[in-house]
């Protein structure tokens, strides 16, 4: 038959267990040392610094994403092209004048000088026109 | 030096450093048994032995002396010790081990452990009760706390840890003619 355990015994309540050597006379040193530690300080700048560099380069893969879909997607192409006529003329004729030439786009660009007697002339002869016009 | 000349000198000016550095001295012996035998490893006890001396060092000037110094360290300790428990045994819950388990483990190779078989099944009993439990053996049956002294830093009364301690010696007797 087992003998009955009795946890008050002096025995038992003894502390089982030890520690390194020469803890306790290091601890004090170790506490010491982490109570002078004092945290640097931090700053708003350093804080927001790395939240602005990551904001700023979504922004810029976004707006290079962006312009690349207008400049190579050829709908949106054609739809400024619609909207502005006079840049894409110029932008053709300066890009290559020999393949683009023509007699009608080259009347837009030069302008003739008309001889005055010519004129006098034109208006002597087609003088019923001009009577025709002023008359309302 | 008593705790009300350390108390007075830590006010000094320039002397805090000092006179913190003594009370460490005075009070680490004790506090470091009592984190041990709750947590059994060694880096674990040491590492919640300084928290409890650093949150000290920061409450210290506004502490108003309406319990005794040591009374306040202990519950500063206890209060690390529960709230280290508490993390260990969410994270086992969530690996499905249990945590008073894993503590025998570390018990059974604690390279600090310097007790003969009958030592070791008592360890093993008092790692079986509730957490709340074992302080409460603990700090009677090793730190020979008086139930006054325990029901000021538990902010347990004085009849419910009389209940509390009588239960677990049961259960540690029941344990212990099982482990050996």
């Amino acid at each position: 038959m087992k003998e009955k355990i009795n946890i008050d015994h002096p025995e038992l309540r003894k502390n089982p267990f030890t520690v390194p050597a020469n803890y306790f006379e290091n601890l004090a040193e170790a506490v010491d040392e982490k109570i002078s530690y004092v945290a640097p300080k931090v700053g708003w700048w350093s804080v927001i610094k790395p939240q602005l560099a990551l904001v700023s380069t979504f922004c810029i893969i976004f707006f290079m994403g962006y312009g690349a879909i207008t400049l190579f997607t050829p709908d949106s192409a054609k739809k400024n092209s619609l909207q502005h006529p006079n840049q894409l003329e110029e932008y053709l004729l300066s890009s290559s004048s020999f393949d683009f030439y023509d007699e009608e786009i080259d009347s837009l660009t030069t302008i003739k000088k008309i001889d005055p007697d010519q004129i006098v002339e034109y208006l002597r002869d087609d003088a019923s026109l001009v009577y025709l016009a002023s008359i309302k | 030096m008593d705790d009300k000349d350390l108390l007075i000198l830590f006010r000094e000016e320039g002397k805090e450093r000092h006179a913190f550095d003594l009370i460490v001295r005075k009070y680490s012996e004790r506090l470091y048994w009592h984190i041990k035998k709750m947590v059994i490893s060694h880096d674990d006890a040491n590492d919640l032995l300084q928290n409890t001396f650093i949150k000290a060092w920061n409450a210290l000037p506004e502490f108003r002396e309406e319990s005794k110094l040591f009374t306040w360290l202990y519950r500063i300790a206890t209060n690390e010790v529960l709230t280290f428990l508490k993390k260990k045994q969410l994270r086992s819950f969530l690996s499905l081990t249990d945590y008073s388990k894993q503590l025998e483990n570390v018990l059974e190779a604690d390279p600090y452990f310097n007790g003969d078989k009958t030592q070791k099944a008592l360890q093993k009993a008092i790692l079986s009760l509730p957490e709340k439990q074992r302080i409460v053996f603990n700090m009677r049956y090793f730190d020979e706390l008086k139930y006054e002294e325990i029901s000021e830093i538990l902010g347990t009364s004085v009849g419910a840890l009389k209940a509390s301690y009588h239960h677990a010696a049961k259960k540690i007797e029941e344990a212990m003619q099982k482990l050996i």
